[in-house]
Protein backbone atom coordinates (compact mmCIF):
# COMPACT_ATOMS: atom_id res chain seq x y z
CA UNK A 1 0.00 0.00 0.00
CA UNK A 2 1.06 3.15 -0.98
CA UNK A 3 0.24 6.64 1.03
CA UNK A 4 -0.96 9.69 -1.02
CA UNK A 5 0.41 13.01 -0.12
CA UNK A 6 -2.05 15.02 1.85
CA UNK A 7 -0.65 18.84 2.08
CA UNK A 8 1.93 20.46 -0.15
CA UNK A 9 2.99 20.58 -3.38
CA UNK A 10 2.40 17.87 -5.63
CA UNK A 11 4.09 17.08 -9.09
CA UNK A 12 1.62 14.87 -10.44
CA UNK A 13 -1.74 14.62 -8.96
CA UNK A 14 -3.17 12.05 -10.90
CA UNK A 15 0.24 9.31 -10.49
CA UNK A 16 -0.28 10.15 -6.92
CA UNK A 17 -4.22 9.17 -7.36
CA UNK A 18 -2.95 5.69 -8.71
CA UNK A 19 -3.26 6.76 -12.46
CA UNK A 20 -0.83 4.43 -14.37
CA UNK A 21 1.03 7.04 -17.11
CA UNK A 22 -1.71 9.51 -17.32
CA UNK A 23 -2.43 12.31 -19.44
CA UNK A 24 -0.97 15.83 -18.55
CA UNK A 25 -3.29 17.76 -15.62
CA UNK A 26 -5.98 19.75 -17.26
CA UNK A 27 -6.91 23.15 -15.68
CA UNK A 28 -8.63 26.34 -16.01
CA UNK A 29 -6.94 29.77 -16.16
CA UNK A 30 -9.55 32.62 -15.55
CA UNK A 31 -8.40 36.11 -16.68
CA UNK A 32 -10.72 38.21 -15.01
CA UNK A 33 -9.06 41.57 -16.39
CA UNK A 34 -10.66 40.62 -19.49
CA UNK A 35 -13.84 39.33 -18.46
CA UNK A 36 -16.68 41.33 -19.56
CA UNK A 37 -19.32 39.38 -17.56
CA UNK A 38 -21.21 38.21 -20.57
CA UNK A 39 -22.18 34.85 -18.53
CA UNK A 40 -21.71 32.86 -21.57
CA UNK A 41 -20.07 30.72 -19.33
CA UNK A 42 -22.79 30.22 -16.71
CA UNK A 43 -25.33 29.17 -19.93
CA UNK A 44 -23.10 26.80 -21.47
CA UNK A 45 -22.13 25.22 -18.64
CA UNK A 46 -26.02 24.58 -17.91
CA UNK A 47 -26.49 23.41 -21.54
CA UNK A 48 -23.76 21.51 -21.63
CA UNK A 49 -24.27 19.41 -18.41
CA UNK A 50 -28.33 19.76 -17.76
CA UNK A 51 -28.13 21.53 -14.50
CA UNK A 52 -31.62 22.52 -13.26
CA UNK A 53 -32.58 25.82 -12.37
CA UNK A 54 -32.54 24.66 -9.03
CA UNK A 55 -35.38 25.15 -5.74
CA UNK A 56 -34.23 28.63 -5.55
CA UNK A 57 -34.48 29.34 -9.13
CA UNK A 58 -30.83 30.53 -9.46
CA UNK A 59 -30.21 32.81 -11.87
CA UNK A 60 -34.48 33.74 -11.94
CA UNK A 61 -34.75 35.71 -8.88
CA UNK A 62 -33.07 38.83 -8.83
CA UNK A 63 -30.92 39.46 -5.96
CA UNK A 64 -29.98 42.77 -6.74
CA UNK A 65 -25.99 42.25 -6.24
CA UNK A 66 -25.38 44.25 -9.76
CA UNK A 67 -25.55 42.34 -12.38
CA UNK A 68 -25.23 39.10 -10.60
CA UNK A 69 -28.83 37.09 -10.30
CA UNK A 70 -26.85 33.72 -9.89
CA UNK A 71 -24.78 34.82 -6.12
CA UNK A 72 -22.57 32.26 -5.84
CA UNK A 73 -21.41 29.06 -6.37
CA UNK A 74 -23.69 26.05 -6.03
CA UNK A 75 -25.26 22.34 -6.47
CA UNK A 76 -27.25 24.38 -9.32
CA UNK A 77 -24.39 27.14 -10.21
CA UNK A 78 -20.76 25.34 -11.68
CA UNK A 79 -20.19 28.91 -12.84
CA UNK A 80 -20.38 31.68 -11.25
CA UNK A 81 -20.18 35.47 -13.08
CA UNK A 82 -19.73 37.79 -9.86
CA UNK A 83 -20.00 41.48 -10.53
CA UNK A 84 -18.48 44.08 -7.92
CA UNK A 85 -19.02 47.90 -8.56
CA UNK A 86 -16.54 49.92 -6.98
CA UNK A 87 -14.96 53.22 -7.03
CA UNK A 88 -12.05 52.91 -9.69
CA UNK A 89 -8.32 53.59 -7.47
CA UNK A 90 -5.05 53.72 -9.01
CA UNK A 91 -3.59 53.11 -12.02
CA UNK A 92 -6.76 51.31 -13.45
CA UNK A 93 -8.19 54.68 -13.14
CA UNK A 94 -5.61 56.72 -14.96
CA UNK A 95 -5.57 54.41 -17.63
CA UNK A 96 -9.30 55.26 -18.13
CA UNK A 97 -9.00 58.96 -17.68
CA UNK A 98 -6.61 59.21 -20.48
CA UNK A 99 -8.21 56.93 -22.96
CA UNK A 100 -11.22 59.15 -22.64
CA UNK A 101 -9.05 62.58 -22.91
CA UNK A 102 -7.93 61.58 -26.32
CA UNK A 103 -11.18 59.61 -27.06
CA UNK A 104 -13.06 60.87 -30.26
CA UNK A 105 -17.17 61.25 -29.21
CA UNK A 106 -18.41 57.84 -30.34
CA UNK A 107 -22.10 57.04 -31.35
CA UNK A 108 -23.38 54.52 -29.52
CA UNK A 109 -26.40 54.50 -31.06
CA UNK A 110 -28.42 55.54 -28.36
CA UNK A 111 -30.84 58.25 -28.48
CA UNK A 112 -29.54 61.28 -26.44
CA UNK A 113 -29.04 64.81 -27.06
CA UNK A 114 -25.83 65.10 -24.62
CA UNK A 115 -23.27 62.85 -24.01
CA UNK A 116 -23.11 61.44 -20.28
CA UNK A 117 -21.90 63.63 -17.89
CA UNK A 118 -22.11 66.98 -19.98
CA UNK A 119 -25.19 68.19 -18.03
CA UNK A 120 -23.38 68.06 -14.76
CA UNK A 121 -19.77 69.48 -15.82
CA UNK A 122 -16.55 67.16 -15.95
CA UNK A 123 -15.65 68.39 -12.23
CA UNK A 124 -18.74 65.49 -10.92
CA UNK A 125 -17.93 62.87 -12.88
CA UNK A 126 -16.53 59.49 -10.87
CA UNK A 127 -14.30 57.24 -11.62
CA UNK A 128 -15.78 53.62 -11.43
CA UNK A 129 -14.76 50.22 -12.27
CA UNK A 130 -16.75 47.27 -12.67
CA UNK A 131 -15.16 44.20 -11.52
CA UNK A 132 -16.17 40.49 -13.67
CA UNK A 133 -14.96 37.60 -12.71
CA UNK A 134 -16.35 33.62 -13.72
CA UNK A 135 -15.80 31.60 -10.66
CA UNK A 136 -15.43 28.05 -11.11
CA UNK A 137 -14.83 24.65 -9.06
CA UNK A 138 -10.56 24.49 -8.03
CA UNK A 139 -10.07 21.22 -8.76
CA UNK A 140 -7.71 21.20 -5.59
CA UNK A 141 -4.12 19.47 -5.66
CA UNK A 142 -5.76 18.59 -2.38
CA UNK A 143 -8.98 18.75 -2.27
CA UNK A 144 -10.76 18.72 0.78
CA UNK A 145 -13.96 17.28 -0.81
CA UNK A 146 -12.23 13.95 -2.31
CA UNK A 147 -10.63 13.52 1.22
CA UNK A 148 -13.49 13.48 3.45
CA UNK A 149 -16.01 11.24 0.84
CA UNK A 150 -16.94 8.38 2.79
CA UNK A 151 -18.07 6.60 -0.55
CA UNK A 152 -15.71 7.08 -3.03
CA UNK A 153 -18.24 8.78 -5.03
CA UNK A 154 -15.25 11.67 -5.17
CA UNK A 155 -12.51 10.87 -6.98
CA UNK A 156 -9.27 12.29 -8.90
CA UNK A 157 -9.69 11.48 -12.93
CA UNK A 158 -6.83 11.19 -14.84
CA UNK A 159 -6.71 14.54 -15.77
CA UNK A 160 -6.12 15.64 -12.19
CA UNK A 161 -9.59 17.13 -11.95
CA UNK A 162 -12.01 16.33 -9.01
CA UNK A 163 -15.53 14.81 -10.16
CA UNK A 164 -18.43 13.65 -8.38
CA UNK A 165 -19.84 10.07 -9.41
CA UNK A 166 -23.77 10.28 -9.58
CA UNK A 167 -24.17 6.73 -9.51
CA UNK A 168 -22.08 6.19 -6.21
CA UNK A 169 -22.91 9.61 -4.22
CA UNK A 170 -24.98 8.67 -0.94
CA UNK A 171 -25.84 12.03 -0.39
CA UNK A 172 -23.72 12.30 3.45
CA UNK A 173 -22.72 16.25 2.79
CA UNK A 174 -19.58 15.63 4.00
CA UNK A 175 -17.75 17.61 0.90
CA UNK A 176 -20.11 20.70 1.51
CA UNK A 177 -18.25 21.35 4.73
CA UNK A 178 -14.96 19.48 3.52
CA UNK A 179 -14.76 22.33 1.09
CA UNK A 180 -12.55 25.06 1.93
CA UNK A 181 -13.63 27.25 -1.14
CA UNK A 182 -17.42 26.59 -0.69
CA UNK A 183 -18.19 25.06 -3.84
CA UNK A 184 -20.06 21.75 -3.72
CA UNK A 185 -23.25 21.94 -2.23
CA UNK A 186 -26.05 19.11 -1.99
CA UNK A 187 -28.95 19.95 -4.54
CA UNK A 188 -32.34 19.83 -2.91
CA UNK A 189 -35.00 17.66 -3.84
CA UNK A 190 -32.42 15.48 -5.45
CA UNK A 191 -30.44 14.27 -2.54
CA UNK A 192 -27.07 14.19 -3.92
CA UNK A 193 -23.64 16.39 -4.27
CA UNK A 194 -23.09 18.51 -7.46
CA UNK A 195 -20.20 20.83 -8.81
CA UNK A 196 -18.46 21.05 -11.77
CA UNK A 197 -17.00 18.28 -13.48
CA UNK A 198 -14.53 20.55 -15.70
CA UNK A 199 -16.06 18.77 -18.50
CA UNK A 200 -14.84 14.76 -17.98
CA UNK A 201 -17.41 13.76 -20.59
CA UNK A 202 -15.46 16.70 -23.01
CA UNK A 203 -12.38 15.72 -22.16
CA UNK A 204 -12.72 11.93 -22.75
CA UNK A 205 -13.42 13.25 -26.37
CA UNK A 206 -10.86 15.98 -26.56
CA UNK A 207 -13.16 18.52 -26.31
CA UNK A 208 -12.19 21.90 -24.10
CA UNK A 209 -14.73 22.53 -21.72
CA UNK A 210 -18.55 23.89 -22.35
CA UNK A 211 -17.50 26.76 -20.47
CA UNK A 212 -14.50 27.65 -22.15
CA UNK A 213 -15.72 26.77 -25.69
CA UNK A 214 -18.20 30.07 -25.14
CA UNK A 215 -16.34 32.32 -23.48
CA UNK A 216 -16.25 34.91 -26.48
CA UNK A 217 -13.05 36.88 -25.05
CA UNK A 218 -10.41 33.47 -23.39
CA UNK A 219 -11.07 34.83 -20.05
CA UNK A 220 -11.91 31.12 -19.34
CA UNK A 221 -8.49 29.57 -20.87
CA UNK A 222 -8.32 25.84 -20.64
CA UNK A 223 -4.90 23.63 -21.17
CA UNK A 224 -2.38 21.80 -19.53
CA UNK A 225 -1.90 23.04 -15.94
CA UNK A 226 1.49 23.80 -16.48
CA UNK A 227 1.57 26.01 -19.57
CA UNK A 228 -1.67 27.65 -18.12
CA UNK A 229 0.59 28.60 -15.35
CA UNK A 230 3.38 29.95 -17.29
CA UNK A 231 0.72 32.19 -19.37
CA UNK A 232 -0.63 33.26 -16.29
CA UNK A 233 2.84 34.17 -15.18
CA UNK A 234 3.35 36.95 -18.44
CA UNK A 235 -0.68 37.71 -18.15
CA UNK A 236 0.69 39.15 -14.62
CA UNK A 237 3.59 40.31 -15.44
CA UNK A 238 2.81 42.29 -18.41
CA UNK A 239 -0.35 43.84 -16.26
CA UNK A 240 2.00 44.76 -13.57
CA UNK A 241 4.57 47.07 -16.47
CA UNK A 242 1.35 48.53 -17.55
CA UNK A 243 0.99 49.76 -14.05
CA UNK A 244 -1.88 47.70 -13.00
CA UNK A 245 -0.28 47.05 -9.53
CA UNK A 246 -3.55 45.42 -8.15
CA UNK A 247 -2.84 42.40 -10.30
CA UNK A 248 -2.54 39.58 -8.49
CA UNK A 249 -2.36 35.54 -9.00
CA UNK A 250 -5.11 33.48 -6.77
CA UNK A 251 -4.83 29.66 -6.48
CA UNK A 252 -0.95 29.39 -8.66
CA UNK A 253 1.00 29.18 -5.71
CA UNK A 254 1.52 25.41 -4.76
CA UNK A 255 2.80 25.86 -1.45
CA UNK A 256 -0.70 27.22 -0.77
CA UNK A 257 -3.19 25.51 1.37
CA UNK A 258 -4.57 23.11 -0.97
CA UNK A 259 -1.19 22.67 -3.32
CA UNK A 260 -2.07 24.80 -5.78
CA UNK A 261 -5.64 24.72 -7.90
CA UNK A 262 -5.95 23.33 -10.85
CA UNK A 263 -8.36 26.27 -11.72
CA UNK A 264 -6.67 29.32 -10.73
CA UNK A 265 -7.68 33.17 -11.54
CA UNK A 266 -5.85 36.58 -12.39
CA UNK A 267 -7.96 39.27 -10.04
CA UNK A 268 -7.96 42.39 -9.89
CA UNK A 269 -8.36 43.20 -6.09
CA UNK A 270 -7.92 41.33 -2.94
CA UNK A 271 -9.83 37.75 -3.19
CA UNK A 272 -12.04 38.61 -0.89
CA UNK A 273 -13.67 41.13 -2.65
CA UNK A 274 -15.08 38.55 -5.13
CA UNK A 275 -15.89 36.20 -2.49
CA UNK A 276 -12.87 33.94 -2.38
CA UNK A 277 -11.26 33.27 1.06
CA UNK A 278 -7.60 34.89 0.89
CA UNK A 279 -5.92 31.61 2.65
CA UNK A 280 -7.85 28.44 2.19
CA UNK A 281 -6.34 25.28 3.62
CA UNK A 282 -7.42 21.75 2.88
CA UNK A 283 -8.45 20.21 6.40
CA UNK A 284 -6.76 17.13 5.55
CA UNK A 285 -3.69 18.91 6.27
CA UNK A 286 -4.47 17.73 9.96
CA UNK A 287 -5.95 14.75 9.79
CA UNK A 288 -2.73 13.18 11.71
CA UNK A 289 -3.14 15.55 14.89
CA UNK A 290 -7.42 15.02 14.45
CA UNK A 291 -6.56 11.34 14.36
CA UNK A 292 -3.88 11.68 17.64
CA UNK A 293 -6.53 13.47 19.39
CA UNK A 294 -9.21 10.79 18.87
CA UNK A 295 -6.42 8.21 20.44
CA UNK A 296 -6.03 10.37 23.60
CA UNK A 297 -10.09 10.85 23.86
CA UNK A 298 -10.33 6.97 23.72
CA UNK A 299 -7.31 6.50 25.84
CA UNK A 300 -9.67 8.39 28.26
CA UNK A 301 -12.76 7.04 28.08
CA UNK A 302 -10.91 3.43 28.27
CA UNK A 303 -9.47 4.75 31.20
CA UNK A 304 -12.67 6.50 32.78
CA UNK A 305 -14.29 2.88 32.19
CA UNK A 306 -11.67 1.05 33.93
CA UNK A 307 -11.43 3.43 36.97
CA UNK A 308 -14.99 3.18 37.24
CA UNK A 309 -15.37 -0.09 38.09
CA UNK A 310 -11.86 -0.52 40.14
CA UNK A 311 -12.79 2.42 42.22
CA UNK A 312 -16.39 1.02 43.20
CA UNK A 313 -17.72 -1.21 45.69
CA UNK A 314 -19.52 -4.73 44.85
CA UNK B 1 -27.29 49.69 -2.32
CA UNK B 2 -26.08 51.53 0.43
CA UNK B 3 -22.31 52.35 0.66
CA UNK B 4 -21.44 49.61 3.13
CA UNK B 5 -22.92 47.29 0.84
CA UNK B 6 -20.27 47.68 -1.35
CA UNK B 7 -18.35 44.57 -1.57
CA UNK B 8 -14.65 44.92 -0.42
CA UNK B 9 -15.34 47.43 1.13
CA UNK B 10 -14.63 47.59 5.13
CA UNK B 11 -18.07 48.20 7.26
CA UNK B 12 -17.15 51.44 8.97
CA UNK B 13 -16.32 50.27 12.53
CA UNK B 14 -18.30 51.71 15.44
CA UNK B 15 -15.97 53.09 17.40
CA UNK B 16 -18.34 51.68 20.60
CA UNK B 17 -16.64 48.85 19.12
CA UNK B 18 -13.95 49.23 18.59
CA UNK B 19 -13.13 50.78 22.30
CA UNK B 20 -14.53 47.33 23.71
CA UNK B 21 -12.03 45.48 21.58
CA UNK B 22 -9.25 47.49 22.08
CA UNK B 23 -10.28 47.15 26.16
CA UNK B 24 -10.50 43.45 26.01
CA UNK B 25 -7.12 43.54 24.32
CA UNK B 26 -5.40 45.25 26.89
CA UNK B 27 -6.92 42.50 30.00
CA UNK B 28 -5.91 40.09 27.95
CA UNK B 29 -2.64 38.12 27.71
CA UNK B 30 -1.00 40.21 25.42
CA UNK B 31 -0.85 42.99 28.25
CA UNK B 32 0.83 46.10 27.35
CA UNK B 33 1.43 44.84 23.40
CA UNK B 34 -0.56 47.01 20.95
CA UNK B 35 -0.86 45.16 17.83
CA UNK B 36 0.77 46.70 14.35
CA UNK B 37 -1.81 45.95 12.28
CA UNK B 38 -5.58 47.26 12.88
CA UNK B 39 -8.10 44.68 13.56
CA UNK B 40 -8.97 42.13 10.76
CA UNK B 41 -12.73 43.17 9.03
CA UNK B 42 -14.59 40.34 7.11
CA UNK B 43 -15.10 41.23 3.87
CA UNK B 44 -16.56 39.31 1.54
CA UNK B 45 -18.60 39.05 -1.85
CA UNK B 46 -22.00 41.51 -0.93
CA UNK B 47 -21.17 40.44 2.27
CA UNK B 48 -22.22 36.44 2.05
CA UNK B 49 -20.80 34.03 3.41
CA UNK B 50 -18.02 32.25 1.82
CA UNK B 51 -18.30 29.03 2.56
CA UNK B 52 -21.36 26.67 2.39
CA UNK B 53 -23.18 25.75 5.67
CA UNK B 54 -23.27 21.66 7.02
CA UNK B 55 -26.13 20.64 4.64
CA UNK B 56 -26.27 18.41 8.48
CA UNK B 57 -29.09 19.30 10.66
CA UNK B 58 -30.53 17.77 14.33
CA UNK B 59 -30.31 14.28 12.88
CA UNK B 60 -26.74 14.29 13.57
CA UNK B 61 -26.40 15.39 16.50
CA UNK B 62 -28.90 12.76 17.42
CA UNK B 63 -26.92 10.20 15.50
CA UNK B 64 -23.50 11.28 17.52
CA UNK B 65 -25.10 11.26 20.95
CA UNK B 66 -27.10 7.84 20.61
CA UNK B 67 -23.61 6.71 18.98
CA UNK B 68 -21.29 8.05 22.20
CA UNK B 69 -24.65 6.19 24.22
CA UNK B 70 -23.95 2.88 22.38
CA UNK B 71 -20.23 2.85 23.24
CA UNK B 72 -20.53 3.89 26.54
CA UNK B 73 -22.96 1.39 27.42
CA UNK B 74 -21.52 -1.61 25.62
CA UNK B 75 -17.62 -0.61 27.65
CA UNK B 76 -20.09 -0.95 31.26
CA UNK B 77 -21.69 -3.75 29.73
CA UNK B 78 -18.37 -5.25 29.33
CA UNK B 79 -17.38 -4.33 32.95
CA UNK B 80 -20.52 -5.47 34.11
CA UNK B 81 -19.41 -8.93 32.40
CA UNK B 82 -15.77 -9.33 33.47
CA UNK B 83 -16.80 -8.22 37.38
CA UNK B 84 -20.14 -9.92 37.02
CA UNK B 85 -23.15 -7.65 37.51
CA UNK B 86 -26.00 -9.17 36.22
CA UNK B 87 -28.19 -7.16 36.23
CA UNK B 88 -26.34 -3.87 35.24
CA UNK B 89 -24.98 -6.43 32.45
CA UNK B 90 -28.81 -6.91 30.88
CA UNK B 91 -29.68 -2.91 31.12
CA UNK B 92 -26.27 -1.91 29.27
CA UNK B 93 -26.83 -4.16 27.10
CA UNK B 94 -30.25 -3.60 25.87
CA UNK B 95 -29.31 0.17 26.51
CA UNK B 96 -26.22 -0.23 23.87
CA UNK B 97 -28.64 -2.05 21.31
CA UNK B 98 -31.27 1.08 21.18
CA UNK B 99 -29.19 3.39 21.06
CA UNK B 100 -27.09 1.80 18.37
CA UNK B 101 -30.50 1.61 16.28
CA UNK B 102 -31.07 4.85 17.44
CA UNK B 103 -27.73 5.96 15.89
CA UNK B 104 -28.10 3.98 12.59
CA UNK B 105 -31.27 5.38 12.08
CA UNK B 106 -30.57 8.67 12.44
CA UNK B 107 -27.27 8.24 10.22
CA UNK B 108 -28.96 6.64 7.54
CA UNK B 109 -32.35 8.39 7.50
CA UNK B 110 -30.22 12.12 7.07
CA UNK B 111 -28.72 10.98 3.95
CA UNK B 112 -29.80 12.71 1.03
CA UNK B 113 -30.22 9.19 -0.37
CA UNK B 114 -30.80 6.54 2.29
CA UNK B 115 -31.24 3.56 0.15
CA UNK B 116 -27.33 4.29 -0.96
CA UNK B 117 -26.38 4.05 2.73
CA UNK B 118 -24.10 0.53 1.69
CA UNK B 119 -22.64 2.74 -0.43
CA UNK B 120 -20.49 4.01 2.47
CA UNK B 121 -18.91 0.57 2.93
CA UNK B 122 -17.61 0.51 -0.89
CA UNK B 123 -13.98 2.13 0.69
CA UNK B 124 -12.01 2.76 4.07
CA UNK B 125 -10.67 6.09 3.98
CA UNK B 126 -8.47 7.19 6.92
CA UNK B 127 -8.78 10.95 5.66
CA UNK B 128 -12.55 10.56 6.67
CA UNK B 129 -13.54 10.51 10.02
CA UNK B 130 -17.39 9.20 8.58
CA UNK B 131 -15.91 6.75 6.50
CA UNK B 132 -14.01 5.68 9.53
CA UNK B 133 -17.00 6.04 12.11
CA UNK B 134 -19.26 3.86 9.40
CA UNK B 135 -16.67 1.01 9.53
CA UNK B 136 -16.99 1.08 13.30
CA UNK B 137 -20.40 1.08 13.78
CA UNK B 138 -20.21 -1.91 11.10
CA UNK B 139 -17.99 -3.70 13.24
CA UNK B 140 -19.22 -2.93 16.26
CA UNK B 141 -23.73 -3.33 15.71
CA UNK B 142 -23.49 -7.03 14.24
CA UNK B 143 -21.89 -8.09 17.57
CA UNK B 144 -24.70 -6.24 19.53
CA UNK B 145 -27.90 -7.61 17.35
CA UNK B 146 -27.15 -10.62 16.91
CA UNK B 147 -29.57 -12.45 18.83
CA UNK B 148 -27.15 -15.63 20.60
CA UNK B 149 -25.01 -12.69 21.60
CA UNK B 150 -27.37 -11.18 23.87
CA UNK B 151 -26.45 -13.80 26.87
CA UNK B 152 -23.10 -13.34 25.77
CA UNK B 153 -20.56 -10.30 26.10
CA UNK B 154 -20.55 -7.47 24.39
CA UNK B 155 -16.81 -7.57 23.54
CA UNK B 156 -17.82 -10.89 21.93
CA UNK B 157 -15.81 -13.31 24.16
CA UNK B 158 -18.40 -13.36 27.41
CA UNK B 159 -18.51 -17.56 27.49
CA UNK B 160 -14.60 -17.60 27.21
CA UNK B 161 -14.66 -18.80 31.19
CA UNK B 162 -17.97 -18.30 32.70
CA UNK B 163 -20.16 -21.41 31.76
CA UNK B 164 -22.82 -20.03 34.38
CA UNK B 165 -23.38 -16.88 32.39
Amino acid sequence: MTWNSLFGPLHDVAADAGHEDPPPRMGFFTDTSVCIGCKACEVACKQWNSVPAGDDRAGFDLLGLSFDNTGALGADTWRHVAFIEQPAVGPAADVLAEAAARAEPQTLGMPSFSRPGDGTGAETRTDFRWLMSSDVCKHCTHAGCLDVCPTGALFRTEFGTVVVQQDICNGCGYCVSGCPYGVIDRREGDGRAQKCTLCYDRLHDGLEPACAKACPTDSIQFGEVDALRERADQRLAALHERGVGSALLYGRDTDDGVGGAGAFFLLLDEPEVYGLPPDPVVATRDAGQMWRRAGMAAAAFAAAAVGAFLGGRR
Amino acid sequence: MSPSDRPGDAVPADPSHVSVRSRRRRGGAGRGEESMVPEAEFRSYYGRPVLKPPVWEHKIAYYMFAGGLAAGTAVLGAGADLTNRPALRRATRLGSLGALVASIYYLVSDLGRPERFHHMLRVAKPTSPMSVGTWVLAAFGPPRGWPGQRRSSPTGCGRCGRPGS
